[in-house]
């Protein structure tokens, strides 16, 4: 484990804030922010006042751990180890949150690193990719169910990484371990020059014979050539040919999607994107449109034109032609593209109200079942016609908190889901209806195999803010990487289990998740349950390996791992905790909640998470002398996080959430990979009015990084005059005041005065000047970062859109919750009971 | 067995003094059949955590056997309420509506079962079943030893007489 805490003495300057000696500081009301959770080498343990343990009672468990029945607390005596010289540790500064005004540290959060003897954990993986929620791992389960929080890890394993991130291999003989098979990687002990010790199960395995030999220079030598001992992020390439690239479109042409013109700008992109597609020479793409009978589309080379060919049978759906309804695309592509074009025109005057989704699913099942692939509805309406027809219920507004039901009524989807992943073939959903689409039941087919879903209720093709939102994201869902018959195997140090799994896929056994397709935008999350005690081991690790085939047809694996030290003192992990990654796992664990049991028990474990811990750190960790509601600074922000989330439109009871939308908003919840989901929570808000030269940092490769503060999400902080730049993860709001200055409006928007903004503003003009060449860089940063589209729109202050802005001030009181202050409140109540 | 009867035409009096002793056998068997259901279960469950078994085929199987689990032990119920057998009726009552109630409240499906290849896999899910599992064992052999020894006192009354 961690070396013992140095006494006195190491010659390291003292903090600024408290001198050595002092006693301890009184309630932290001294207005000072909590310090960013950047700061973690080089810690010092200094000698401070000695803690002592309050009594407390285990109060009503949230949603923390699979420890969720309550357990039987007595008046606890300190945990082994609550004792000298740990108190000045930065994350352990208490901190009064009742009494800091400004909650949000001015830089976003970064995550906090683990620390593990000689230097290893800098071999981890960007925080990104694979991080947990306590990088100081709680030696005995008991210890963790104390603190009343989850222990759970993110992954976000295809990430659009370069190869400098994430190299990749092609060696001769992958080295893996003989009896638990994980791959070799940097935190393998070696116990002499031939055999290595899996850090995973504690085997000594051989290593092959040549494995000390660097194949350039032909030597003997160190093993430092060796990638897989130096990164933690690696992928192995495994020869063999593999399936082909298959894309099959099923488009939904009822009225309703005709008259949204949804089909047009389908075709319309589609056309652009078709030598985009990710694949090699084999790639094969197939279409069918639908409504109340199937169309399909002989595409055979050989033809002249496209042959349509219809199937009224939806009860028994059958395939009319033994082949050729979907076509390589090189062969095929004069063919694909007259279809294309001719397609919008053939709908044209389409009056058929009704969508027979099931009858399509099932056909598009039977055609690929061989090969698998990708398989993209576009559906516009309930589907009411045929195998799997929804019955119409209210859309939910109107409904009291109990009776929101956010279970599938069906279970047809998720049946053919389960076929389909086993088949591997992925269903990729996009949704555009306002009116009730029965969203829970049908996303059940893309949540079970690894596909996406996504819910454009506003679209029409006159509207442009829509049409160019959907085209963008359709055009990086076409063009992104793409892998195929994917499973995901996660490996833990033996005294750890995988509890519980979050994310899009089908658990096919205790550690192998089945995705019939991998794409670069999804995240999971998996709880762990500490079965054995860890103290004997010093450093436990959990490796995430991916194998797919690549869109190329190479078969290849990405491995990343992590290692955690163990501690078994309780003020270590209290310091080493990551609270964006707990409210990740939370938000999961709430999601699963609202759909087994009710919206109103989600919420509540929501609330009880929050006390729960303050409760648990009060009992375990804080002195006497401190308030009652003071928290870590590592965990300083779950309160706001917890009502954040609860103001979030998954969570929240407001009447206007109709409830497919509180649907899509627990499916970004559950999709999203945690820095997204972190942002979608709480955004940033940046104010750019304030941008100056100041704000511009200069980074080592010489490029230059616009890092301006970011402010309090809540309406007090925001000047009359001034504009705001908003991002929420998904997309950017600028925001603007009737009273901001003319000239910057003219700069940044190019127009004369606030009036003459137009309501529905994407698209900023070209910078003219240097503050608008600011905000412009500060946008393209912001963009670069992510590899998915973030649509920009800009709000007027009496515009239709203010909505959008302001219940995102989660601080604030709206119609969505209450404000933090009286969240505090409430939560102080409940603690001093 | 007042009731019973007197449906009997007299001649076959001597026959039926020794109800009770057919009927708590036929119930004894069932019990067994009922014994081995659940530890078939138990099995399933333990393979299915040790990767033997895949969800769906675990689903699949055990889904077949709920009803005619449910169903043999709302008869053993059923026929000890009709022979008059208060005491060991009421024995019964408590894992009846259990039973209802879990019927009830199983996640949405078309077919029979209450078991979701989805939801399976989830360790809290597993836990569940097998702490299920080992209780209605301990009961199902509980009242196979009930019924064993109604039955000898029934056998022994009806020699005795």
């Amino acid at each position: 484990g961690l070396p013992p805490p140095p006494t006195s003495g190491q010659g390291l300057p003292p903090p600024p804030t408290s001198g050595q000696g002092l006693p301890p500081p009184p309630t932290s009301g001294q207005g000072l922010p909590p310090p960013p959770t950047s700061v973690h080498h080089g810690l010092t343990y200094q000698p401070g006042p000695v803690p002592t343990a309050t009594t407390g009672l285990a109060g009503p468990t949230g949603l923390a751990g699979p420890t969720s029945f309550a357990t039987q607390m007595a008046a606890a005596p300190p945990s082994g180890g609550v004792s000298s010289a740990h108190t000045s540790v930065p994350e352990l500064r208490p901190v009064n949150v009742m009494e800091v005004r400004n909650i949000l540290p001015a830089q976003p959060l970064e995550h906090p690193r683990a620390i593990l003897p000689g230097g290893l954990h800098d071999f981890n993986p960007d925080p990104s990719v694979l991080c947990s929620t306590m990088n100081a791992v709680p030696a005995t389960s008991g210890m963790l169910n104390k603190m009343k929080l989850p222990f759970a890890i993110h992954v976000h394993p295809f990430k659009d990484l370069d190869r400098s991130a994430c190299p990749v291999l092609h060696p001769r003989v992958i080295v893996r371990c003989r009896s638990c098979r994980t791959y070799i990687n940097p935190f393998v002990t070696f116990i002499d020059s031939r055999h290595w010790r899996c850090n995973l199960c504690f085997r000594p395995n051989a290593l092959p014979e040549d494995f000390d030999i660097n194949h350039q220079t032909g030597l003997r030598g160190d093993r430092s050539h060796r990638v897989e001992l130096k990164r933690s992020s690696v992928e192995y390439i495994a020869p063999s040919e593999y399936m082909p690239s298959v894309y099959y479109f099923l488009i939904d042409v009822s009225y309703n999607s005709i008259e949204r013109g949804l089909l047009g700008v389908f075709c319309r992109v589609l056309l652009d994107c078709l030598d985009k597609l990710p694949g090699d020479a084999r790639t094969m793409i197939g279409v069918l449109t639908y409504d109340s009978t199937l169309h399909f589309y002989n595409l055979q080379s050989a033809l002249s034109q496209p042959q349509m060919l219809v199937v009224s049978d939806i009860g028994d759906v059958f395939l009319p032609s033994p082949n050729s309804l979907f076509v390589n695309i090189k062969q095929s592509k004069e063919l694909i593209r007259t279809l294309l074009e001719d397609l919008p025109g053939m709908f044209a005057n389409n009056r058929n109200t009704s969508s027979a989704l099931g009858a399509a699913l099932q056909a598009s099942y039977k055609l690929l079942h061989p090969i698998g692939g990708r398989v993209t509805v576009l559906q516009s309406g309930l589907p009411n016609l045929g195998p799997g027809a929804l019955k119409f219920k209210d859309n939910g507004s109107a409904l009291k908190k109990d009776a929101i039901n956010m279970s599938p009524s069906s279970d047809f989807y998720k049946r053919l889901a389960l076929d389909c992943s086993a088949q591997q073939i992925a269903v990729d959903l996009f949704v555009f209806s306002g009116q009730f689409v029965d969203l829970p039941t049908i996303s059940c087919i893309s949540k079970f195999t690894s596909g996406q879903v996504s819910y454009h209720p506003n679209f029409h093709h006159s509207k442009a803010v829509e049409r160019e939102k959907f085209e963008k994201e359709f055009r990086r869902y076409l063009t992104r990487n793409i892998g195929y018959e994917a499973v995901m195997r996660i490996r833990c140090t033996e005294g750890m289990s995988l509890h519980t799994f979050h994310g899009n896929f089908f658990v096919r056994s205790t550690d192998l998740l089945s995705l019939p397709n991998v794409n670069p935008d999804l995240g999971y999350a998996i709880n762990i349950s500490i079965d054995e005690s860890l103290k004997s081991i010093g450093m436990v690790c959990f490796q995430v390996a991916l194998l797919y085939t690549s869109y190329r047809g190479e078969r290849r694996i990405r491995v990343h791992t992590l290692a955690l030290p163990v501690s078994d003192q309780l003020a270590q992990v209290y310091a080493r905790v990551d609270v964006q990654a707990i409210a990740g796992v939370i938000a999961k664990m709430a999601v699963d909640r609202s759909s087994s049991s009710s919206l109103g028990d989600s919420r509540e474990a929501l609330m009880n998470t929050a006390i729960d811990c303050t409760k648990m750190y009060r009992t375990h960790c804080a002195s006497s002398m401190q308030s009652n509601f003071s928290l870590p600074a590592s965990l300083s922000l779950l309160p706001l996080l917890m009502l954040s989330l609860m103001k979030l439109r998954a969570f929240t009871l407001s009447a206007s959430v109709s409830t497919d939308s509180r649907m899509q908003a627990m499916n970004f919840i559950k999709q999203l990979p945690l820095d997204h989901l972190m942002l979608y929570v709480c955004p940033h808000l940046y104010a750019l009015h304030d941008l100056s030269d100041k704000d511009v940092e200069s980074r080592d490769d010489g490029m230059e990084v616009v890092c301006p503060q970011l402010l309090q999400l809540t309406a007090e902080k925001l000047t009359r005059y001034g504009m705001y730049l908003m991002d929420y993860g998904l997309g950017l709001y600028i925001w603007v005041n009737k009273e901001t200055p003319q000239e910057l409006i003219q700069f940044v928007c190019g127009v004369q005065h606030f009036g003459a903004i137009p309501e529905n503003m994407t698209v900023l003009p070209a910078p003219t000047n240097t503050f608008s060449r600011m905000v412009s860089m500060l946008i393209k940063q912001i963009r670069r970062s992510r590899q998915h589209h973030m649509p920009l729109l800009v709000i007027r202050e009496d515009g239709p859109h203010r909505l959008l802005f302001i219940d995102r001030l989660s601080q604030d009181k709206t119609e969505r919750g209450t404000s933090y202050y009286e969240f505090l409140t409430h939560v102080n109540r409940q603690l001093t009971k | 067995i007042k009731t019973l009867q007197s449906f009997v035409p007299a001649c076959a009096i001597q026959w039926i003094m020794g109800l009770d002793f057919y009927v708590y056998l036929l119930v004894m068997i069932l019990a067994i059949a009922l014994l081995f259901m659940m530890v078939w279960h138990l099995i399933m469950v333990d393979e299915l955590k040790n990767d033997y078994r895949n969800p769906v085929d675990f689903c699949n199987t055990l889904n077949r056997l709920v009803l005619p689990e449910y169903g043999i032990h709302l008869f053993i119920a059923l026929l000890l309420l009709l022979c008059g057998f208060w005491i060991t009726f009421l024995f019964n009552v408590p894992l009846l509506a259990y039973h209802i109630w879990r019927y009830m409240h199983r996640p949405v499906m078309s077919g029979v079962g209450l078991y979701d290849p989805t939801e399976v896999m989830n360790q809290a899910q597993t836990v569940l079943y097998t702490r299920e599992g080992f209780i209605k064992v301990g009961f199902y052999v509980l009242s196979f030893l009930v019924y064993l020894y109604c039955m000898m006192v029934a056998l022994v009354t009806a020699l005795t007489q």
